[in-house]
């Protein structure tokens, strides 16, 4: 077969080239990697700077896994779902679009961090925005894994059916508040038209298929993953220097209980398949306390809000950051009194 | 918003991606492969989400191949094609297509991609160890009500007898004591020394992990030892010792500094 010259240089020059570059690169690159690298574990042998790193480490380490499931999702779905099909699923009724996108999360199970590339991806697709809101928040509450591990974790305290059964309805209540808000008061507000395709569905016609979805799949991978980052080192900034006994402090009084869990829940970002475990642990705080804890948590936390941020609209972002708090903590009171009455 | 960051910018062409996206996946997918080599991964995570990060990591990994395998063939054709246009003299034909991805997007995008070195190097540069003393403090360690409900939530641990003790876990002692139960029993946990405690109090504590570190709890028992002065902030140590139902402490008897244990949770 025969060659072809694709530059001034030939092939054997540019690998030559290429040799000479790395060898001169590698003796600043031997001298000064060790000197940083000396300097930064003398500065992460600090206890308060460990405790910051490790903690940064864990929550991306946990969260990249189910950021790339999520990412792979919003990739299938850009390449292979038109937005007229997509249309057409859509019903007309304002209820029936809140409660199919509250149910959704039962069929297309993704936890809170996985579910920020799917739901931009949809509303790029034409998914009406009170759809996407009420996904978004009801969907890492109603997923099969997370009813199942509430269930467990509860199991010995003899609450697994209130306590499912309550976040479930909770969540559902606020997500669905939330996104009839969205519908009456935001509406035509963002509605940003899905982005031109070509052949309907999202895949380049130059390439194939795999590589189109591998190509949005990396894309909301960085995209989410950077959010992400910068939500995580504000986590680890807050873990490392707000002692949690303050919250419970403020937790253990009556009437603050549910608000100081829902802080809790905020600024401990933890994935809403174990949570449940974490809040079985809290019984000196009240029902309504660890179901707004159950139930906030997957909605908002620190490096949630960061990473809505980069992927929703600002006036998208604010009403749930508006709304949220407050109906989640009336619902979850609510619901809590109502468990207190009718179990005596 | 981030609007008009779709690859599909350009529509035209296949979907290559450039180094600004690939070598993030190449470092994040080769870290976490390191990690869970060595173990450290399990300082960080609990062991289900330990596999599952492997498993995201291994798919980095591929995806960056198949990537890396994609783009190489595209340059390659289009090296091919600017060569035979150079040959046929068809000048407008010589230039590079522009290919889809988020390195040719802009310096913010770049910057983005950079960005996933500052986790890397605080990673690279962690020492493999569990939470130190100060996240117990940090932590709420002897302040919860939390952590002796935790302790009787679960039934009592069996103990194994050594030296003339039970040995358990830092909850079965919380057990013992919350249950008001004298004993005479051996444990393994940390020393946390907190502030303005009386000398030759401490706890010692032991974390639970049910996701990641970030969420650790720590279970901890008020302890006493006659030698304040051999006590260590940060420690780990085996103790030996009774509980004393009435004052609710863990009076220790003998202590031994140990190095820290590969599972340093419960």
């Amino acid at each position: 077969m025969e060659r072809v010259q694709t530059s001034g240089i030939g092939r054997a020059d540019r690998i030559k080239i290429g040799i000479f570059a790395a060898m001169v690169l590698a003796v600043p690159a031997y001298l000064i990697l060790p000197w940083v690298h000396g300097h930064l574990e003398a500065f992460f042998s600090g206890a308060r700077a460990q405790l910051f790193g490790q903690v940064l480490i864990a929550i991306l380490l946990e969260a990249f896994p189910f950021v790339l499931i999520g990412a792979t999702v919003s990739g299938v779905v850009e390449v292979l779902v038109r937005p007229e099909r997509l249309a057409r699923l859509i019903p007309k009724r304002l209820w029936a679009r809140l409660l199919l996108a509250a149910g959704a999360g039962v069929i297309l199970p993704v936890c809170e961090c996985g579910v920020v590339p799917v739901v931009r991806r949809l509303i790029r697709k034409g998914l009406p925005m009170e759809m996407a809101v009420v996904f978004m928040l009801a969907a890492p509450i109603v997923n099969p894994t997370v009813i199942a591990a509430t269930a467990v974790a509860f199991v010995g305290q003899g609450l697994a059916l209130e306590m499912t059964v309550g976040r479930v309805v909770c969540g559902v209540v606020v997500a669905m508040a939330v996104g009839l808000a969205a519908a009456r008061w935001l509406r035509g507000s963002f509605a940003a038209p899905p982005a031109p395709e070509e052949d309907g569905a999202g895949h380049a016609p130059g390439g194939t298929i795999l590589a189109s979805i591998l190509g949005h799949v990396v894309h909301d991978f960085m995209l989410v993953g950077g959010y992400l980052l910068l939500g995580s080192l504000i986590a680890a900034g807050l873990q490392a220097f707000v002692a949690r006994n303050l919250l419970v402090a403020v937790g253990q009084k009556p009437v603050l209980a549910s608000a100081g869990m829902m802080l809790m829940a905020f600024l401990l970002n933890m994935c809403s398949e174990a949570d449940a475990f974490v809040a079985s642990t809290f019984t000196q705080f009240s029902f309504a306390g660890r179901l707004a804890f159950l139930v906030f948590g997957p909605m908002l936390d620190v490096k949630l809000v960061a990473m809505y941020l980069g992927a929703f609209p600002k006036r998208m972002l604010l009403a749930v950051l508006v709304l949220v708090p407050p109906l989640c903590l009336v619902v979850c009171e609510l619901a809590g009194w109502l468990i207190d009455v009718l179990t005596g | 918003m981030d609007s008009g960051d779709s690859p599909n910018a350009c529509h035209a062409h296949p979907a290559v991606l450039s180094w600004w996206e690939l070598w993030p996946m190449l470092a994040w997918g080769g870290y976490t492969v390191y990690l869970f080599w060595t173990g450290r991964i399990f300082y960080l995570l609990q062991t289900v989400y330990g596999h599952l990060a492997l498993a995201g990591g291994v798919v980095l990994l591929a995806a960056f191949a198949y990537g890396w395998g994609v783009r190489r063939r595209h340059l390659r054709a289009e090296a091919k094609r600017i060569a035979a246009a150079r040959e046929a003299g068809r000048l407008a034909e010589m230039a590079p297509r522009p290919t889809c991805g988020v390195g040719e997007g802009g310096v913010g995008r770049t910057v983005r991609s950079l960005a996933f070195l500052v986790p890397l190097a605080v990673g690279l540069s962690l020492p493999a160890r569990g939470p130190n003393s100060l996240a117990a403090i940090q932590w709420g360690a002897g302040d919860f009500a939390m952590m002796a409900e935790l302790a009787t939530q679960r039934e009592m641990e069996q103990a194994e007898m050594r030296r003339g003790y039970g040995w358990v876990t830092v909850r079965g002692v919380a057990q013992r004591l919350q249950a008001g139960r004298e004993a005479k029993v051996g444990t393994m946990g940390l020393v946390v020394l907190k502030p303005n405690m009386p000398p030759g109090r401490f706890f010692l504590v032991r974390f639970v992990m049910t996701c990641c570190a970030a969420c650790a709890t720590p279970v901890a028992v008020p302890a006493e030892w006659n030698q304040p002065d051999a006590l260590a902030d940060n420690q780990w140590v085996e103790a030996y010792g009774r509980i004393d139902a009435k004052r609710k402490v863990f009076v220790v008897e003998d202590l031994k500094p140990i190095p820290e244990p590969d599972h340093p949770y419960m």
